[in-house]
C-alpha cells in the first residue's frame, strides 16, 4: 500500500513539475505600462497576469519601479488581468495589442478590509478548521515567530520555550537533536501520555507516542524532523473546547502548525544560512587526582589509617605504577569541545492567482559539546496550492527528512551494563591517565583493583565505538477544497507520515579492555523500526445563516487514522573480531525483541458556531469515535463541548471609551479523552516458560480488560482577551480547571486469583491554574525612533489527587529513584517526592547526643553511657560528628522510615516567558527571557558527586567536608560506609527557580540603496548575531535548573546528569532576490 | 495616557531590574570550589611556620614535597630546626648536607603517619575501642611506606591512656611524662593539632629518633645480645615479589624462620626477652653437655626457647597481667609455668614489636618436658636425640600448648649401647623396629611419683614391661639392665633413666599376638579354643586395634573334671560359655589388690579381688575359680588360665 501511495505521489509531482516546464514555452512579448489613476504616477508591484477563458492563470508578473512590465503570451491566454492592493483588478482581451497603458482605479472598499483584517479578522488555526480569533471562545495560543528565524535552535519545540502561556517546554538535554519534553496545563493522567498532539497542515504526525524501537533510548522529537525554518505559524490548543475535536487524541493539548506556503506574485529565492558556535557546558568541577585520592584516603580508612590500605594511592613516586595512579586528569575537559552548527536554507516562492508554489531545502549539521555527539540532516518541503477554479482548490505537500545522528558520546544501549561516557567523565578517578604509558593507547585496565572504572576511558569508549541512529521521515498530504454551493465547502485531506529509523551500535572488546565471554566484548546492538500514519479527513462546512444579526456555521469532520509499526532489534556480544560489527558474527545474541502493531481510529465531529449581532458567539461541538485500543465494551465514545463569548467592545455602552480597542471575556466547557500508553492492554495476554523436562508451557499473564475506557477530562475555562489604546497593549487572560475521571489505575487482587492485579479506570485528578499572555507595544516607534515591543507571559498549574480506589496497588505505580519515594494517596499532588528532613552536619560528636526536653542528656541502659542518635534502626549506626543531622520527626532518637516526609514537588508554581523587540531604522534587537520557579528538583548530579560512596571522583564541593570537631559545614565527613549520608532528603533538593536570558538577537536589514547598489537581482540582506542561552540566574547547585520532566509521570523532576544547554552564539544571513 | 504611562514606567523598571539581577553563578562557583581556611598542606604550613626550616629543607631534598603536600593524609609529626640538628649531631652528621639521602628519607617518613589525628581523635580512638586490649592497640599508628621500605608503628599516646594506662606507658617510658597528656614514641608533643589541608601537624617536644626494628633493636641492645644473636642463627633472606612486567625484585629481605617475622615492619609482636644474665642461669646445670658454651646450645633448642618468647600483635604489662583475653607465645602459654608479668624488668623500644626484658628464661612445652632433656643431653644421647628429633619418638612427650604434660618415665640408652648402625643409616623398616624398642620403654608413669622402680608391670604403648630386681622384662621374657636408679635427668613431667639394651615391643596389628592366637597355641587351651570357634566369637578375639580382651581362659583339664562337653554344645550355649570367661578390656594383675566387680561378656557381674597370681574371680552363683597361669600378653588382651570352671 505504501509503495503504491509513493508511485502516485512522485507521478503527481512530475506531472507539476511538467506543467511548469510547459508554461515556459512561450510565444509573443506583451508589454505595458501602469499608473495610478489618481495621481498618474508609475504603480510598481502590479500584479499582471495571462488567464485562460475559464479564469485559469497561465502566466504572471509585476510591474517594476517605473510602473512597466513584460510579459510573454502564453498558449490559450485570453484576457491580461491587472491587480493590486488597495486598486479595483482591470481585465483586458488579448488581441493583437502588445502594448497597455492601464489606470488603477482606488478601491475604498478593499482597503477597509486590508485594515480588518490585519487588526480583527486573523485566524486561530484548530488543525481541522480555522477561526476568526475576534469569535473564539477557547483557549488557544499563538507564538510569534518573528525573530524565532534567527536562534539557533534545530526542532521546533526548542523554540516553544517561553513563546506562549500555558506551555511548560523542558529540554531533554543539550545534546544535538534531543527532543524536549512539553505538557500543557499539567499532568492529568497516570498511566498515560501527558505530552500533546502534533498537527502539521492539518494532519495529525507521529506523536509522543512512536512505536520506532531505535529512538526509544534518546527521547524523540515528534516535531524533530522539521525544519523550524519552513514553519509559518503555531497555534497550541489548551482547553477541552478546543481539543475536543480531537476526541481521545486531544486530552493534552494539540500544537497546530502551519508550513510556509507560496504567495502570490514573482518567484522569490530566499536563502538563509547561519552558523553556531557553542561554548563548551558549564561543568561540575570535579577533584583533581591529587584531592581525589587524599579524599578517598579518608573515605576509604574512616579515620584509622593504618598505611596499608590503598598503598597505590598515596603518592609514591617510586613504585612502579606511579604513572597510573598520579595525574590529574580532567575526564570531562577530555570529552568535550566547543560545539558547532551550520545551517543552510532555500525557499523557492511564488505563485499566481491560481497557482502557488513553495519549495524549501534546508541542511543542518551539528557537532555537539561532547565529543561523538553530532547531529546531520537534510530536508525538502515541497507545498503546492493550485487554484483549479473558483470552486476547486487542490494542495499537496511533501516533505523529506535525511538525519544521522551520532550518540556515541551519550548513553550507550547496552542494557547490562551502564556504559555512558559522559557519566564515566564525571565518576572515572582523576588520577587516572588518559593515556597508556607508552602514549600510544588509551588507559584502558580492567585488572586495577582500586577502581572499576579503570577500564572505562570515557575518551576510549567515545572514538572506538559506533552509535548511529539513522532515520528517513517522509510526509506527504494532498488535499481538494471544493466549494458545492455558495455557502457549503467540502474539503478532503489525505496524508501520510512515515519514518523509518535504524540504530548500528557497536563496542570492541579493546574499548573496555573486555576479556572473551565478558558482556563487553565485542557488543553491539543494532535495530531498525518503522512507523507509517496515514490520515484521512473529510470536512464539509455549511453557512446555513449569514444574514443580518445572525450568523451560523456547522461544520463537519470525518476523520479516520491508522498507525502501523514494526520494529526489531538484536542485542549481542561476545562478536567473533572487532572489525565485524554486526549480530551475525557473534557468538552470543543476548537479546532479539520485535514489536509490531496496528490502531485503527475512526472519528466524526460536528460544530454549530452561532454569532449574533457579531459580538456574542457561541460554539456548541459533539464528538464521536472508536478506536481499535478501546475495549470491547466501550467501543465508541462521545466528547462534548461548548464555548461562548461576547465582543464587549463592540456594545454602545464602551463605544466612548476610546482607551479600549477590544474586549472579550469567553468562557468554554469541553470533554476529551486520553487513550492510555499500554500495550495490549484490552486482550488477554499469553506467556511462555520451560517447565518440567525443558518443555515450554503457556499460559494467560493477564486478563483481558473489555470493560477499560478512556481516561476522560473536563475542562472548564474562563478567559478573557482585550486589546488597549489602540491595539497597544493586548491580552489574553485564562483561568482553567480540567478533571479528569476514569484514570486508568491497577487494583490489588486476590492471591488466588493468579494474578496480581488488574487495571481499572478509577481515580480522579485535577489540574487547575491560570495563564496569562500581555503584549504591549511600549514604544511606538516611527521614522528614527525606536519601537518596543514586550510580550510577557506567565501561567501556573496546581494538581492534585482527588480520588483512588481503595485497593490501589500502590507498587505498581511508586517510583523510587536515589531513594527518594513517590507516593499516590488522596489529597496529594502528582509529582511530590519523600525523604529525610536534613538539618545540617553535627559539628562535634557530643551534638549527637539524645537530650531530654529539659537539655538533659538521655543515658543508655547502663546510666552512665549516652545515648546518640542513631540511623536505621534502635541497634543501626551511631551518628557522630561529621554525620548528617536528619530530623527526627517521631522524636523516637532513631532516623529510620518512619521520619520520611514529604520534602518536594517538581511542579513549578509559575513559568512564562518575556520577550522583547526593539526596532531602530534598519535594526532589530531581541531579548528574550525564559523563567520557571517553585519547582523542587531532585538534584541527583550533585547526589553522585557529593555522596562519598564508590571509588567514583566527586565533585570539589565535597573539599567543604568535615573533617575535624568543631568543623562548621553541611558537607558531611567521608568514611567508609556513608549511605546514611547521602540518604534520600533535603540535602539534595534544590529550588529549580530559575531566570534565563535565552536570546539576545541583533538584526540588520539592509536599507533599499544598499541592496539597488548589489545589484544580482537581490531584493532584500539581512544580518544578524544572536546569543542564546547567554545567562541563567538561578540558586540552583546543578549544572542546568531546566530538569528534564522525562520518566516517570509520579517521580519527574530530577537532575541525572544530562548535557547542560551550552551558551551558544549564531551569526546569519538572510538573502531574498 | 497617563495609565499607559505609567505602565511603561513599571514595565522599564521591571525589565532593568531583572537585567541586573544579583548573579548567582558567583553562588554557584563558591559552592563547588569552597573557601576552606585549610588552604595550605602541611609542607606550606611548615614553610610559613619557619620554625621547622631544616625539616621542610630535608623534604624538597629528598623531593617528597608534592608527596607529602598534596597526594595523601598525613600527621606529621614536626621537629623544630634544633631537633632536627641535635638528632643527627647524634648520628654523627654536623649538616643534613652530610647525611645519606637514605637516611634522611627514613627520618622524614618516619614523621609523617598515615592519616590525619587530631589529639581528640587519638582519645577517641582510644575510647571507641570496646576491650582493654582493644584499648591498648589504639595507641598503634603507622609511619609513611614508601616503595618497598615499610612504613614503621608508632605509639601516640593520649590522656584518656593515661588516665587508664598510666602503668604501662611506664613500663615502656621509665621517664617521668610530666603533664603532657599527648606523646608519640615517648617525645612530649608540645604543640598538638595545628591544621593543614592534607592533615594535620603535632609539633615536637624533642627529637624523636627513628626506632629500630625488633631484631636489630635487640642486637643493639646490651642486655639481649645473647638472644638477638640466637634469633641471627634463624635468618633467613627472600627475593623481594614480582613487579607488573613479571620481574623479579632481586633485593634479599631479612626473615626469619620461627613462624614470625621479626624483620618484617608490617608484623606488630610483643617479645618477652631473656636477658643475657637469664639466659646464661638458665644453661648453667647444662654447660657440661653442652660444651661449656652458650654458642654451643642446640638449635632446636633455641628455637623452642624463642618460640616461648614470642606473643602476636601489642600486649602491654597490663594485659599481661589481666590474661583477658589469654595470651600465649608461638610456643604455648606460657602463664601456665610462669608469673611473667612479674619477670619483666625493663624494655626495649622497636619499632614493629613491644620488647619486654624478663629475668627468667621461658621454657616452651618442649623444653618444660622430658623432651628438654634429650635435647640438652644431645652430646650423651645423641642417638636418642636424633629419634625423637628426627623419627617422631617424641610423640606423647609433651603438651603442645598447655604445657599439660602426662607423666612420663623415659628408658633411654647411651650411644654406646646403641652401638651401630647409627639412627640416621637405619632403613626405614628397622628405623620403624627401633622407633617401637625406644618407645617400648616409655612408661606412661612418673617413677618418681611411684617411689622408685619396683616390681610390677609398667604399662607402655607397647605392651607391658615388668620389672624386678632391677631388671626389665618384655612381653617375650626378655629383659635388660637399669643402669643407675638415679636419673639421668628430671623434667617437671618425668624423668629418664639409662638401661643397658633395648625391649621388645609387642606387635600390635600381628595377628599372631592375638589373645586367640596365642592360646591356640597353648595346648591345655584347646577345648576352649573349640568352645570358642562354635560359640562364633573367635573372630572378636582375633581383631587388633581398638578393642582389647581379658580371657579367663579355662584349662582341658578343668572342663574334663567339670564334664563339660564342649563338642556337644550348639553355638548359642558355646557363647554363653565362652562369654562368661571373656571380659572386655586388657586387666594385667600386677601388684595392686584388685577389688571390684567387672561385667563379663554375657553382661554378668564378676566379683574380683587379689594381685599377680593370687586373684580369684567370683560369678554371681557365687563359684569362684583362680589363675593357673595369669598376665599372658596378647596384642589385643591378656590372658589368664584358669584351673576351674563356674
Amino acid at each position: 500500500m505504501l509503495d503504491n501511495f509513493l508511485r502516485k505521489g512522485v507521478l503527481f509531482f512530475i506531472a507539476i513539475i511538467s506543467g511548469f516546464i510547459l508554461n515556459a514555452q512561450e510565444e509573443a512579448v506583451i508589454r505595458g505600462i501602469v499608473y495610478d489613476k489618481k495621481t498618474n504616477r508609475p504603480l510598481a508591484d502590479v500584479s499582471v497576469m495571462l488567464v485562460n477563458a475559464n479564469n485559469l492563470a497561465l502566466k504572471g508578473n509585476k510591474t517594476n519601479t517605473e510602473g512597466k512590465f513584460e510579459i510573454r503570451s502564453a498558449p490559450g491566454a485570453a484576457r491580461v488581468a491587472f491587480s493590486s492592493l488597495g486598486y479595483q483588478t482591470q481585465e483586458f482581451a488579448l488581441s493583437d495589442k502588445s502594448f497597455f497603458t492601464v489606470y488603477m482605479a482606488a478601491d475604498s472598499g478593499a482597503m477597509d478590509e486590508v485594515q480588518v483584517v490585519a487588526a480583527i479578522k486573523k485566524k486561530a488555526d484548530l488543525g481541522f478548521l480555522s477561526i476568526d480569533r475576534r469569535e473564539l471562545s477557547s483557549a488557544i495560543a499563538s507564538v510569534d515567530l518573528a525573530n524565532t528565524d534567527k536562534m539557533p535552535v534545530t526542532s521546533v519545540d526548542q523554540l516553544l520555550q517561553g513563546m506562549a502561556p500555558g506551555i511548560q517546554v523542558v529540554a531533554a538535554s543539550g545534546d544535538p537533536g534531543a527532543a524536549a519534553s512539553i505538557r500543557i496545563r499539567g499532568i492529568s493522567s497516570i498511566s498515560g501520555m501527558n505530552d500533546p498532539l502534533w498537527i502539521v497542515d492539518g494532519a495529525e504526525i507521529i506523536g509522543n507516542d512512536y512505536k520506532v524501537a531505535s529512538i526509544t533510548d534518546f527521547g524523540f522529537s515528534p516535531i524533530g524532523d522539521l525544519d523550524p525554518s519552513d514553519i509559518a505559524s503555531i497555534d497550541i490548543l489548551k482547553d477541552a473546547s478546543a481539543t475536543a475535536l480531537y476526541g481521545s487524541r486531544g486530552a493534552n493539548g494539540v500544537i497546530v502548525i502551519q508550513t510556509k506556503r507560496g504567495k502570490k506574485g514573482k518567484p522569490k529565492f530566499q536563502f538563509n544560512t547561519k552558523y553556531t558556535l557553542t561554548e563548551v557546558p558549564r561543568t561540575i568541577p570535579m577533584l583533581s587526582g591529587d584531592e581525589q585520592r587524599i579524599y578517598y584516603l579518608e573515605k576509604t580508612t574512616g579515620g584509622v589509617d593504618k598505611g596499608t590500605t590503598l598503598p597505590e594511592l598515596r603518592g609514591d613516586l617510586t613504585r612502579t605504577d606511579a604513572w597510573i595512579f598520579n595525574n590529574n586528569t580532567d575526564w570531562v575537559d577530555a570529552i568535550t569541545r566547543k560545539g558547532f552548527y551550520q545551517q543552510y536554507n532555500t525557499a523557492l516562492s511564488g505563485g499566481g492567482d491560481r497557482l502557488s508554489y513553495y519549495w524549501g531545502l534546508g541542511y543542518a549539521n551539528q557537532y555537539g559539546t561532547t565529543k561523538g555527539t553530532g547531529y546531520d540532516r537534510f530536508n525538502t518541503r515541497f507545498n503546492l496550492n493550485y487554484n483549479v477554479s473558483d470552486r476547486l482548490k487542490i494542495t499537496a505537500d511533501l516533505n523529506y527528512t535525511n538525519s544521522l545522528t551520532d550518540k556515541r558520546g551519550q548513553d550507550h544501549p547496552i542494557t547490562s551494563t551502564d556504559i555512558n561516557p559522559m557519566l564515566f567523565a564525571r565518576q572515572t578517578p582523576a588520577y587516572f591517565p588518559i593515556y597508556s604509558r607508552n602514549g600510544l593507547n588509551y588507559f584502558v585496565d580492567r585488572t586495577i583493583g582500586v577502581s572499576s572504572h579503570s577500564r572505562y576511558n570515557p575518551l576510549a569508549i567515545i572514538d572506538y565505538s559506533t552509535y548511529n541512529t539513522r532515520a528517513n521521515r517522509f510526509m506527504a498530504s494532498t488535499s481538494v477544497d471544493f466549494k458545492i454551493l455558495k455557502n457549503l465547502d467540502f474539503r478532503s485531506q489525505v496524508s501520510a507520515d512515515f519514518r523509518e529509523s535504524a540504530d548500528e551500535y557497536f563496542l570492541p572488546g579493546y574499548a573496555t579492555d573486555a576479556i572473551p565471554n565478558e558482556v563487553l566484548y565485542n557488543a553491539g546492538m543494532q535495530t531498525e523500526g518503522y512507523q507509517l500514519m496515514i490520515n484521512n479527513n473529510n470536512r464539509l462546512t455549511w453557512s446555513a445563516i449569514r444574514s443580518g444579526d445572525h450568523r451560523l456555521t456547522f461544520t463537519g469532520v470525518l476523520t479516520y487514522n491508522l498507525d502501523r509499526d514494526n520494529s526489531t532489534s538484536l542485542e549481542y556480544y561476545n562478536g567473533a573480531s572487532p572489525e565485524l560489527k554486526s549480530a551475525d558474527a557473534a557468538a552470543i545474541i543476548s537479546s532479539a525483541t520485535g514489536t509490531y502493531g496496528t490502531r485503527k481510529y475512526l472519528g466524526m465531529f460536528v460544530q454549530g458556531h452561532y454569532a449574533l449581532k457579531d459580538r456574542y458567539f457561541l460554539t456548541l461541538t459533539g464528538k464521536s469515535e472508536g478506536d481499535s485500543r478501546y475495549g470491547a465494551d466501550n467501543p465508541y465514545s462521545v466528547f462534548p463541548a461548548v464555548g461562548a463569548a461576547w465582543d464587549i467592545s463592540r456594545e454602545s455602552f464602551l463605544k466612548d471609551a476610546e482607551w479600549i480597542s477590544f474586549i472579550k471575556p469567553r468562557f468554554a466547557f469541553g470533554v476529551t479523552g486520553n487513550l492510555p500508553n499500554i500495550d495490549n492492554l484490552y486482550d488477554i495476554a499469553y506467556g511462555t516458560g520451560t517447565g518440567y523436562l525443558g518443555e515450554t508451557y503457556t499460559y494467560p499473564s493477564k486478563f483481558a480488560s473489555d470493560n477499560i475506557r478512556e481516561e476522560r477530562t473536563s475542562e472548564y475555562n474562563l478567559g478573557l482577551d482585550w486589546s488597549f489604546f489602540r491595539d497597544r497593549l493586548t491580552g489574553q487572560l485564562d483561568f482553567y480547571s480540567r478533571t479528569t475521571n476514569n484514570l486508568l489505575l491497577q487494583e490489588r487482587l486476590s492471591s488466588t486469583l493468579g494474578y496480581a492485579s488488574e487495571y481499572i479506570n478509577f481515580g480522579t485528578v485535577r489540574n487547575s491554574g491560570w495563564e496569562l499572555g500581555i503584549t504591549g507595544v511600549i514604544l511606538k516607534g516611527g521614522e528614527n525612533k525606536l519601537r518596543w515591543k514586550s510580550f510577557f507571559n506567565i501561567a501556573t498549574n496546581k494538581n492534585k489527587l482527588l480520588k483512588l480506589p481503595e485497593l490501589f496497588d500502590e507498587n505498581a505505580f511508586s517510583v523510587s529513584q536515589w531513594g527518594f519515594t513517590s507516593k499516590l494517596q488522596e489529597g496529594d499532588v502528582i509529582g511530590g517526592f519523600y525523604g529525610y528532613r536534613a538539618l545540617g552536619v553535627y559539628s562535634r560528636d557530643a551534638d549527637a547526643i539524645l537530650r531530654d526536653d529539659a537539655g538533659n542528656i538521655i543515658y543508655e541502659a547502663d546510666g552512665t553511657t549516652p545515648k546518640y542518635m542513631r540511623f536505621g534502626s534502635v541497634t543501626g549506626l551511631q551518628l557522630k560528628g561529621g554525620d548528617m543531622i536528619y530530623d527526627d520527626v517521631n522524636g523516637d532518637g532513631v532516623i529510620n522510615e518512619l521520619d520520611r516526609v514529604q520534602i518536594g514537588d517538581a511542579n513549578p508554581l509559575f513559568f512564562g516567558g518575556w520577550n522583547n523587540t526593539f526596532n531602530y531604522k534598519n535594526w532589530i534587537f531581541t531579548v528574550n527571557l525564559q523563567y520557571q520557579t517553585g519547582n523542587d528538583v531532585i538534584n541527583a548530579t550533585r547526589l553522585s558527586m557529593e555522596r562519598m560512596l564508590y571509588s567514583h571522583n566527586q565533585s570539589r564541593s565535597i573539599l567543604s567536608r568535615w573533617r575535624r570537631q568543631g568543623d562548621i559545614t553541611d558537607m558531611p565527613r567521608a568514611q567508609p560506609d556513608n549511605e546514611h549520608n547521602s540518604a534520600a532528603s533535603t540535602r539534595w533538593v534544590e529550588d529549580g527557580s530559575y531566570v534565563r536570558l535565552k536570546t539576545v538577537s541583533l538584526t540588520y536589514n539592509a536599507g533599499k540603496r544598499f541592496v539597488q547598489r548589489l545589484g544580482l537581482g537581490i531584493q532584500q540582506v539581512g544580518f544578524f548575531v544572536t546569543g542564546y542561552n547567554l545567562y541563567t540566574w538561578t540558586h540552583y547547585k546543578g549544572l542546568d535548573p531546566e530538569v528534564p520532566i522525562t520518566g516517570s509521570v509520579a517521580l519527574f523532576g530530577i537532575d541525572n546528569s544530562a548535557t547542560a544547554p551550552a551558551r551558544q552564539f549564531t551569526a546569519g544571513l538572510n538573502l531574498s532576490f | 495616557m497617563k495609565m499607559y504611562k505609567k505602565l511603561l514606567t513599571f514595565w522599564s523598571s521591571w525589565f532593568l531590574f531583572s537585567l541586573l539581577f544579583v548573579s548567582c553563578t558567583k553562588e554557584l562557583n563558591q559552592y563547588y570550589n569552597p573557601k576552606s581556611e585549610l588552604d595550605k598542606n602541611i609542607i606550606e604550613v611548615l614553610e610559613a611556620d619557619g620554625r621547622f626550616s631544616l625539616f621542610v629543607r630535608i623534604i624538597d631534598k629528598v623531593n617528597l614535597r608534592k608527596t607529602l603536600g598534596s597526594s595523601a593524609i598525613y600527621t606529621c609529626l614536626a621537629p623544630a630546626d634544633d631537633q632536627v640538628t641535635l638528632y643527627f649531631s647524634k648520628l654523627g652528621y654536623n649538616s643534613i648536607d652530610q647525611v645519606p639521602e637514605a637516611l634522611l628519607r627514613k627520618y622524614i617518613n618516619y614523621h609523617f603517619i598515615n592519616g590525619m589525628y587530631y589529639e581528640y581523635d587519638i582519645n577517641k580512638i582510644y575510647n571507641a575501642a570496646t576491650s582493654l586490649i582493644g584499648k591498648s592497640r589504639a595507641t598503634n599508628f603507622t609511619t609513611r611506606t614508601e616503595g618497598n621500605i615499610p612504613g614503621k608503628h608508632i605509639q601516640l599516646f593520649s590522656s584518656s591512656f593515661f588516665e587508664n594506662q598510666m602503668s604501662d606507658y611506664l613500663s615502656l617510658y621509665p621517664s617521668d611524662k610530666g603533664e603532657a597528656s599527648f606523646i608519640a614514641d615517648g617525645v612530649v608533643i608540645s604543640e598538638p593539632d595545628i591544621d593543614a589541608s592534607n592533615g594535620v601537624i603535632h609539633v615536637l617536644g624533642a627529637p624523636l629518633e627513628v626506632t629500630l626494628r625488633a631484631d636489630e633493636a635487640l642486637a643493639a641492645d646490651t642486655e639481649t645480645t645473647i638472644f638477638s644473636s640466637w634469633l641471627e642463627k634463624h635468618v633467613q633472606y627472600v627475593l623481594g615479589q614480582k613487579d607488573e612486567f613479571g620481574w623479579v625484585d632481586t633485593t634479599l629481605y631479612k626473615s626469619f624462620s620461627f613462624g614470625r617475622n621479626l624483620a618484617d615492619e608490617g608484623t606488630i609482636t610483643t617479645l618477652l626477652v631473656p636477658t643475657n644474665e637469664a639466659i646464661k642461669k638458665y644453661f648453667e646445670p647444662y654447660m657440661g653437655a653442652i660444651d661449656n658454651t652458650l654458642d654451643s646450645v642446640p638449635k632446636p633448642v633455641m628455637y623452642s626457647l624463642i618460640r616461648a618468647t614470642i606473643v602476636d600483635n601489642i600486649w602491654y604489662l597490663s594485659d599481661l597481667k589481666r590474661m583477658d583475653p589469654d595470651w600465649r607465645t608461638l610456643a604455648g602459654y606460657t602463664r601456665m609455668i610462669a608469673d611473667v608479668p612479674s619477670l619483666i624488668t625493663g624494655s626495649v623500644r622497636a619499632s614493629n614489636s613491644i620488647i619486654y626484658k624478663v629475668n627468667k628464661v621461658l621454657l616452651s612445652p618442649e623444653m618444660h618436658s622430658v623432651m628438654g632433656g634429650i635435647l640438652l643431653k644431645y652430646k650423651k644421647f645423641s642417638q636418642w636425640y636424633w629419634m625423637v628429633s628426627n623419627a617422631g619418638v617424641n610423640e606423647g612427650l609433651y603438651d603442645i600448648l598447655y604445657y599439660q604434660h602426662s607423666p612420663k618415665t623415659m628408658l633411654i640408652q647411651s650411644d654406646e649401647v646403641w652401638g651401630v648402625p647409627l639412627a640416621e643409616d637405619l632403613n626405614q623398616k628397622d628405623l620403624e623396629w627401633r622407633k617401637q624398642q625406644c618407645k617400648a620403654g616409655i612408661f606412661n608413669i612418673d617413677v618418681r611419683e611411684d617411689g622408685g622402680f619396683r616390681k610390677r608391670f609398667y604399662p607402655t604403648g607397647y605392651g607391658y614391661v615388668y620389672y624386678e630386681n632391677g631388671r626389665f622384662y618384655d612381653y617375650t621374657g626378655h629383659s635388660v639392665g637399669l643402669v643407675s636408679s638415679d636419673p639421668e635427668w628430671n623434667g617437671a613431667n618425668g624423668a629418664i633413666y639409662q638401661i643397658d639394651g633395648f625391649l621388645n615391643p609387642i606387635d600390635k596389628i600381628s595377628d599372631t599376638l592375638t589373645v586367640y592366637n596365642v592360646m591356640k597355641k597353648q595346648p591345655d587351651l584347646s577345648l576352649f579354643i573349640t568352645a570358642l570357634d562354635r560359640s562364633g566369637i573367635a573372630s572378636q578375639l582375633r581383631l587388633t586395634g581398638f578393642f582389647s580382651y581379658t580371657v579367663l581362659a579355662p584349662t582341658n583339664q578343668a572342663l574334663t573334671t567339670a564334664g563339660i562337653n564342649v563338642a556337644a554344645m550348639n553355638a548359642d550355649a558355646a557363647r554363653a560359655f565362652v562369654q562368661s570367661y571373656v571380659i572386655p578390656n586388657r586387666y594385667v594383675f600386677t601388684d595392686g589388690e584388685f577389688n571390684g566387680q567387672i561385667a563379663d561378656k554375657n553382661n554378668e557381674m564378676l566379683q574380683i579381688n587379689g594381685a599377680w597370681q593370687t586373684f580369684t574371680v567370683t560369678n554371681g552363683a557365687g563359684k569362684t575359680i583362680t589363675p593357673a597361669v595369669a598376665n599372658i600378653q596378647g596384642n589385643n588382651g591378656v590372658i589368664h588360665k584358669v584351673n576351674s570352671v563356674f
